[in-house]
């Protein structure tokens, strides 16, 4: 019996050192990087989801833009030549000769002119670009199947001109965020669900970087694509792991940091995990403060399905009063920290367009319950707040943005709106004030629904928001641009007031492993879902 | 016996049926669907609601739940098993490389119970009331009462994050071909479902053993002056372990289930990952599909158990 037990207990120990032995030793070949665009079942369809630093080294675009916010034109990529007439109606692009897609296939412009009137088709492209693309010349008509071709968009050779109905002022930006597919993998498939398509369980793209293995659930590889008709990056492989496995959200904090040692990059906004960095010197710090993560509280100006619109609602001293009532710079400190900060109009206080005329609305409880005297509120009447979020941060938040109403004397309550989206916001309208959040790469993006989408639906359709934001967008200067934003945040603050602005997060913190990375000299770092120049040819493993 | 098999094969047909009529009813029931999953509260700020019904026209949700029922059925008849409504993959795929995971971390926990508990139960029983078998107790009632996924979180926390011998998660290690190299990876998470039953199969060997000590027999054998060793391993282990077998056997649907909240503590990419992705975003095909494979699992083990309970123990008639 002695002699069993001692050597099971012997085999046991040799297997332990047999087993933490024969771990597989970090292979020090490639770039570990987490993934921006994969569930660990299918990657994204970049027309819905634009980018992401590792996505865009996968799938390219005609042009790149410039990291600094502006999303205007920095070079050319998959375009030779790049030209906009001076009225903003004509955009020409020249495509490079010597493109190949990963498997071989040589891209023609054909594919971009496929995609584009795909795209057109596709019920949930990306916003912007949507909204860019539809002013073309046909394209309501094309996208309608009323004709075969896209009137406004013609191909010479290589070479492809959009010619606009009316200039707009993102068109530039779609051009540098819109992903042209390969047709001769794609054409066969629905448009409207070109997302569910099985390319995307491994797309092949024509980037610096093929994807080469994918092993659902745990991690893909990306190899540079020897025939990329760009710059020759230094690191030939990388790594993608996915979230649930780089930073592991069931386990602790320590636990998803212990796991960190593996990422050579990547990049959050989570206040948590920035102050926790801090204890991990090796990891330089990058900052980025041009994100744009909006978020509001939108009035249910409509009503419930029952009502012909929100009465208790319908006086702006009441919505104005719910602004004064919050002290937002003290909850924005607590809840996000360096990460957020509070919002005056719908543009960031930081940004060069934001229009300072605008007074805002600044912590004054006394003033709230001046203005709820004035409009005759009724204090019993259950103030409803809903969101579509579950977090803790957001129910924290809530919580206290609750306090502050009860505090001037609203009856307030909030709940987390669960089920379909349809029903629950658009059907069954069971609340005051939606908590919602808008991100986008440019402004135009967070005024885009006053024109479309949930404004219009929980407010009514208000002529003069589809005027101010469709005069923004056809801008052909920067000035008529400028000119017309600090307009449009003097009208939502001063007269319309039913999209309360209360913060943005603006900054993102990217994180490099000084251990096994070093960057070129200078580096900056755009927003993660920017189409802009990494420059990562220069980017050295240790 | 063959018949018994056949009857309780054939048996399955409306078992399973009805399993997929009462979880299609329940997935109707909840509120949500695929299209409020797919699309970010971000995004909704400027789909219109045209747009969303369009959504879900393309994925068929609209239609009654008896013509989607009835859609699915006559498809996996036809061995279509669909496609996931929010990834876009078909389910076929995603089961090919997630059941073998599932199957590796049931089975490698099943070993390792059984073994451990086996091993763990015999000595506590030949060394009853000694220090060990007080420790050996004291051990079996934190094995059942603790949960699994707090057995887990603390292991991640000692061995992951302290101690660094063995990963955080995942399955899959780059490089690695081989079950020996990605071992460390399977360690903890096959450790963390097997406690539970670990635990229980120990106190039930060590209870079995203590019974058969007291029979006649034993006392018989002793008595004719075989070695102690000789009297626990022909005598008390072989007929305590027919019980315990049967114990182990039952236990497998468990194991099959719990592995659900351990692939998620793990990131450990089967179907229990799988299932909670599916539920979360109401992902009706994925759902039901994982179920039904469980469903076959658990009915397959409850049959191999009444089967080996006959086998052990010729008293046993199976009719």
């Amino acid at each position: 019996m002695k002699k069993l037990l001692s050597l099971t207990l012997a085999l046991v120990v040799a297997l332990s050192c047999a087993v933490i032995t024969a771990q597989a030793a970090v292979d020090d070949d490639h770039l570990i990087l987490q993934c921006s665009w994969w569930n660990g079942e299918m990657f994204a369809c970049r027309w819905r989801n634009v980018g992401g630093f590792d996505a865009n080294l996968v799938l390219r675009a005609l042009i790149l833009l410039k990291a600094d916010g502006s999303a205007e034109f920095d070079r050319c990529d998959l375009a030779s030549e790049y030209v906009k007439s001076d009225d903003g109606l004509t955009y020409s692009i020249t495509l490079r000769d010597d493109i190949l897609w990963h498997d071989g296939t040589p891209m023609t412009i054909e594919d971009v002119a496929w995609s584009v009137k795909t795209f057109l088709k596709y019920p949930i492209g990306y916003a912007i670009i949507k909204s860019s693309f539809q002013k073309i010349v046909g394209a309501e008509d094309y996208a309608n199947g009323l004709t075969d071709e896209l009137e406004g968009m013609t191909v010479e050779g290589n070479t492809i001109t959009f010619t606009l109905m009316e200039p707009v002022s993102s068109f530039e930006f779609a051009l540098g965020e819109f992903k042209p597919l390969p047709k001769h993998l794609l054409e066969g498939e629905d448009p409207t669900a070109i997302n569910n398509a099985s390319y995307w369980q491994q797309p092949v793209g024509n980037g610096p970087f093929a994807i080469t293995e994918v092993q659902p659930g745990n991690y893909a590889i990306y190899e540079y694509f020897e025939d990329y008709y760009g710059a020759e990056p230094q690191i030939k492989k990388i790594r993608v792991l996915l979230e649930s496995t780089a930073v592991n959200s069931t386990a602790s904090h320590a636990a998803e940091l212990a796991s960190l040692d593996d990422l050579d990059y990547f990049i959050t906004s989570d206040l948590a995990t920035i102050e926790l960095m801090r204890d991990y010197p090796h990891y330089s710090e990058y900052v980025n403060e041009n994100v744009i993560y909006f978020r509001y509280l939108l009035v249910n100006m409509v009503g419930r399905p029952d009502e012909e619109y929100n009465e208790a609602m319908s006086d702006i001293r009441v919505r104005q009063a719910i602004l004064y009532a919050l002290d937002l710079e003290l909850l924005i400190e607590q809840f996000y920290g360096e990460v957020a900060s509070m919002n005056v109009t719908g543009v960031a206080s930081h940004r060069d367009f934001f229009n300072s005329d605008v007074e805002g609305y600044s912590y004054d409880p006394e003033k709230a319950k001046e203005l709820l005297e004035e409009a005759n509120w009724d204090y019993d009447y259950p103030l409803t707040i809903i969101t579509r979020y579950s977090d803790q941060t957001t129910k924290d938040f809530l919580d206290a943005v609750q306090y502050y109403l009860e505090q001037v004397g609203f009856n307030c309550n909030w709940y987390i709106g669960e089920g379909s989206s349809q029903v629950v916001i658009y059907e069954n309208r069971d609340f005051d004030l939606y908590y919602g959040a808008i991100a986008g790469l440019t402004i135009n993006e967070t005024y885009s629904m006053y024109a479309a989408g949930l404004i219009p639906t929980l407010i009514g359709v208000d002529e003069h928001w589809v005027d101010l934001y469709n005069s923004l967008v056809v801008s052909t200067s920067q000035e008529e641009w400028t000119e017309k934003i600090l307009e449009m945040q003097e009208y939502e603050m001063n007269e319309s007031l039913v999209r309360l602005p209360l913060y943005t997060r603006n900054k993102e913190f990217n994180y490099v492993n000084t251990y096994r990375l070093t960057l070129p000299e200078g580096i900056q770092f755009g927003v993660n879902e920017l189409n802009y120049d990494t420059h990562f040819e220069d980017w050295v493993l240790n | 016996m063959l018949k018994y098999i056949l009857r309780r094969t054939l048996t399955l047909v409306p078992m399973l049926l009805v399993v997929s009529i009462l979880v299609f009813i329940a997935l109707d029931l909840t509120p949500g669907d695929p299209v409020s999953y797919l699309l970010s509260p971000e995004t909704l700020a400027t789909v219109t609601v045209e747009q969303l019904d369009m959504m879900r026209e393309n994925l068929g949700l609209n239609a009654p739940i008896y013509v989607r029922y009835y859609r699915w059925l006559i498809n996996v008849l036809r061995g279509d098993f669909g496609y996931s409504l929010t990834y876009g993959t078909a389910i076929s795929d995603m089961l090919s490389y997630r059941l073998p995971a599932t199957l590796e971390l049931s089975i490698t926990a099943l070993l390792l119970s059984g073994v451990l508990g086996i091993l763990l139960g015999f000595v506590s029983a030949v060394r009853q009331n000694s220090a060990l078998d007080y420790i050996n107790t004291v051990l079996g009632i934190l094995g059942v009462s603790i949960p699994a996924f707090f057995v887990g979180l603390l292991g991640i926390r000692i061995f992951a994050v302290e101690l660094q011998w063995l990963p955080i998660g995942g399955r899959l290690v780059y490089g690695v071909d081989t079950f020996w190299g990605r071992l460390p990876n399977l360690i903890m998470p096959s450790l963390t479902l097997a406690i539970a039953l670990l635990a229980s199969l120990m106190r039930y060997t060590r209870s079995s053993m203590i019974d058969v000590l007291g029979m006649d027999y034993v006392k018989t054998a002793r008595s004719k002056g075989l070695r102690e060793s000789a009297v626990y391993l022909r005598h008390v282990f072989r007929n305590a372990l027919a019980p315990v077998l049967h114990l182990l056997l039952s236990r497998i649907p468990m194991l099959i289930g719990g592995s659900i909240v351990i692939e998620s503590t793990f990131g450990w990419a089967g179907m229990g990952e799988m299932l909670i992705n599916g539920i979360s975003s109401k992902d009706y095909p994925v759902i039901m599909m994982v179920v039904m494979a469980t469903a076959v699992l658990v009915l397959v083990a409850s049959l191999l158990s009444d089967i080996c309970t006959a086998v052990l123990d010729p008293r046993v008639r199976l009719d």
